[in-house]
C-alpha cells in the first residue's frame, strides 16, 4: 500500500479535505490517492457525504480547505443516481448533447452509433426518454458516460433504485465497457457485495464529520471472482462489521 | 326566447336580428378597416409585451438581484385596474395609441411571469449535469433552458392573445379611435343599434376562436416530445 501522497502515477490525489456545509461539518480532511485505471470504490454509512465527495472531485463544489492533485479542469463523466435525461431530446441527442462541444459533427454521429451498439439501445435512438424502461435510460445514461472524452468516471450508486437482474446486467455492461476502454473510477455505493465483485480497492469512510476509516485492497482478480470465495466472504465479513459500526455511530 | 318574450331588439336582440346585423356588417368597406385597425393594435400591443416580457422575465428569471427588484414591480402591473391605465392613457396618448399602449401594460407581466416560472421549472440537477459535462453556456441555454420554457412561453402566447382582444377592444371603447370594433360598438350603442353590439362581440369571440385554434396547431408541433 502506497501511503506518499504524490500524483505521479496517480488519477488524482486528495489531501485534507473538509467541506462544510453551514456549521455542519462533513469531510474533515479525507485523503486519499486512486491509481489511473483502477476502478475504487467508496463505501461509508448514510449522510456521510459520499456525493459530496463526488460533486468536489467533479468541479462542482469547491473545497474548504485541503488539496486536489490532478484534476485541474480535466473532463469528468458522471453517473448520476437519477438518468438525468433531458426529456425532449431523443437518446441519440441525449449523448451527442455532452459530445458536440468536443467533435465534429461527423464524429459525433460515429461516437452515438458506437456507443448505442454497445449498450443495446440501437432500436431506442429516435427514441424520447420517457418512452424507455428505468434500466434502459439508465443505460441510455451509461452510454453518455462513456461516450464523453474523459480519462474519469464518476459514479453515484447508479443502480441504487434497479432490481437485481437489471442491476446485474448494468454491471455486466459497465465492465464490458470499462475492459473495452480502461479508465479511472471512483464508485459510490451501499452494497459491500457490489463493491467486491468491482473494485480494485475500496476505501470505507466513517461518519460524519468523515474521515477515511480503512482502505482495503481486494486480493483476487476481477475476472475469478466469486462471492463465495472464502477471502472475499472474510473481506465481506470484516467491511460490514466496520461499516456497522460507522451506522451505529451515525445514530448516536 | 328573451326577445320572442319581450318584442324588443333594444333589449335583447335574438339570433336573427344579430346575424342580419352580421351580414350588413360584413358587406360594408368601414367593416373591414375597422377589423383591420383593431388587429393591427392588437397584434402591436401583443408582439411589443411578448418580446418586452420575454427578455425581461430571462433576464429576472436567470439573475437573482433582478428578480428580486422586478417581481414587485410585476405584481403591481397585474394588480393595477385596466381602466385606469385607459384613463391614463387617454390623457397621455392620441386616441390611435391607447389600445395599444394598455394591452402592452395588461399583457407584458403576463409573459414575464410565465417566463419566469418557465426557469424556474428548469430541474437544477439536469443544469448541474451539463455544467459537469462542461457543456458550453450558450448550448446549456439552447438545449436545456429554452426547450423548458416553451410550453410555458405557450401559455403565455395563449392566455395573452385571448387577452389581447378584450383590452384592445374595451380600450378602443374608451378613447373612441377613428377606427376600430371598439369604436364601432359604442357608436352602436349610441344610437341603440344593440345587434350591432352583438354582431360585433360575436367578432371579437370569433377573433379569439381563430388565433386560439393557430396558437394550438404551432405549439403541437413545438412539444412533441410530451
Amino acid at each position: 500500500m502506497k501511503d506518499e501522497l504524490t500524483l505521479a502515477q496517480n488519477e488524482f490525489v486528495l489531501k485534507g479535505i473538509t467541506k462544510s456545509y453551514g456549521s455542519l461539518r462533513v469531510l474533515d480532511g479525507i485523503s486519499l490517492t486512486v491509481e489511473k485505471n483502477r476502478i475504487v470504490a467508496v463505501l461509508g454509512p448514510s449522510g456521510c457525504g459520499k456525493t459530496t465527495l463526488l460533486l468536489l472531485l467533479a468541479g462542482s463544489l469547491s473545497p474548504d480547505s485541503g488539496e486536489i492533485l490532478g484534476l485541474d479542469g480535466k473532463a469528468v463523466s458522471f453517473l448520476f443516481q437519477e438518468p438525468r435525461l433531458l426529456d425532449w431530446l431523443t437518446v441519440a441527442d441525449n449523448i451527442a448533447f455532452v459530445l458536440k462541444d468536443h467533435f465534429p459533427p461527423a464524429e459525433v454521429e460515429a461516437k452515438v452509433t458506437a456507443v448505442l451498439r454497445r449498450v443495446e439501445l440501437t432500436a431506442y435512438r429516435d427514441s424520447y426518454p420517457r418512452r424507455l424502461s428505468g434500466g434502459q435510460r439508465q443505460r441510455a445514461a451509461m452510454a453518455r458516460a462513456w461516450a464523453y472524452p474523459s480519462r474519469l468516471l464518476l459514479m453515484d450508486e447508479p443502480y441504487k433504485s434497479l432490481d437485481l437482474g437489471l442491476k446485474l446486467e448494468l454491471i455486466r455492461q459497465f465492465l464490458q465497457f470499462w475492459t473495452a476502454e480502461p479508465r479511472t473510477v471512483l464508485y459510490v455505493t451501499h452494497d459491500i457485495k457490489e463493491a467486491l465483485l468491482l473494485a480494485d480497492e475500496i476505501y470505507l469512510l466513517s461518519a460524519k464529520p468523515t474521515v477515511v476509516r480503512s482502505r482495503y485492497a481486494v486480493p483476487i482478480p476481477r475476472s475469478r471472482r466469486r462471492l463465495d470465495d472464502y477471502s472475499l466472504l472474510a473481506l465481506e465479513r470484516e467491511i460490514t462489521g466496520e461499516l456497522l459500526q460507522e451506522e451505529e455511530r451515525n445514530l448516536t | 326566447m328573451a326577445a320572442a318574450l319581450t318584442g324588443k331588439e333594444i333589449i335583447l336582440p335574438g339570433p336573427a336580428a344579430t346575424f342580419r346585423a352580421l351580414k350588413n356588417l360584413l358587406t360594408s368597406a368601414a367593416f373591414w378597416r375597422s377589423l383591420g385597425a383593431t388587429l393591427l393594435r392588437g397584434f402591436a400591443g401583443f408582439g411589443l409585451s411578448y418580446l418586452a416580457g420575454l427578455v425581461l422575465g430571462l433576464f429576472s428569471g436567470l439573475s437573482r438581484p433582478f428578480g428580486i427588484i422586478f417581481r414587485p414591480l410585476l405584481v403591481t402591473m397585474r394588480s393595477t385596474p385596466s381602466v385606469s391605465l385607459i384613463l391614463l392613457a387617454l390623457i397621455w396618448f392620441r386616441a390611435d395609441l391607447v389600445a395599444v399602449f394598455v394591452t402592452f401594460l395588461v399583457v407584458f407581466p403576463l409573459v414575464a411571469q410565465n417566463v419566469m416560472d418557465g426557469i424556474r421549472s428548469i430541474d437544477p440537477q439536469l443544469v448541474e449535469m451539463a455544467r459537469i459535462y462542461q457543456v458550453k453556456p450558450w448550448r446549456i441555454f439552447r438545449g436545456l433552458y429554452l426547450p423548458a420554457i416553451i410550453p410555458y412561453l405557450a401559455t403565455a402566447a395563449a392566455s395573452g392573445l385571448g387577452l389581447t382582444w378584450k383590452v384592445t377592444v374595451t380600450a378602443e371603447v374608451m378613447a373612441a379611435p377613428a377606427l376600430g370594433i371598439g369604436a364601432r360598438m359604442d357608436t352602436a350603442r349610441v344610437f341603440l343599434q344593440t345587434p350591432e353590439v352583438f354582431a360585433w362581440t360575436l367578432v371579437v369571440v370569433l377573433l379569439g376562436l381563430l388565433f386560439d385554434r393557430v396558437l394550438e396547431n404551432l405549439v403541437e408541433k413545438g412539444i412533441a416530445w410530451r
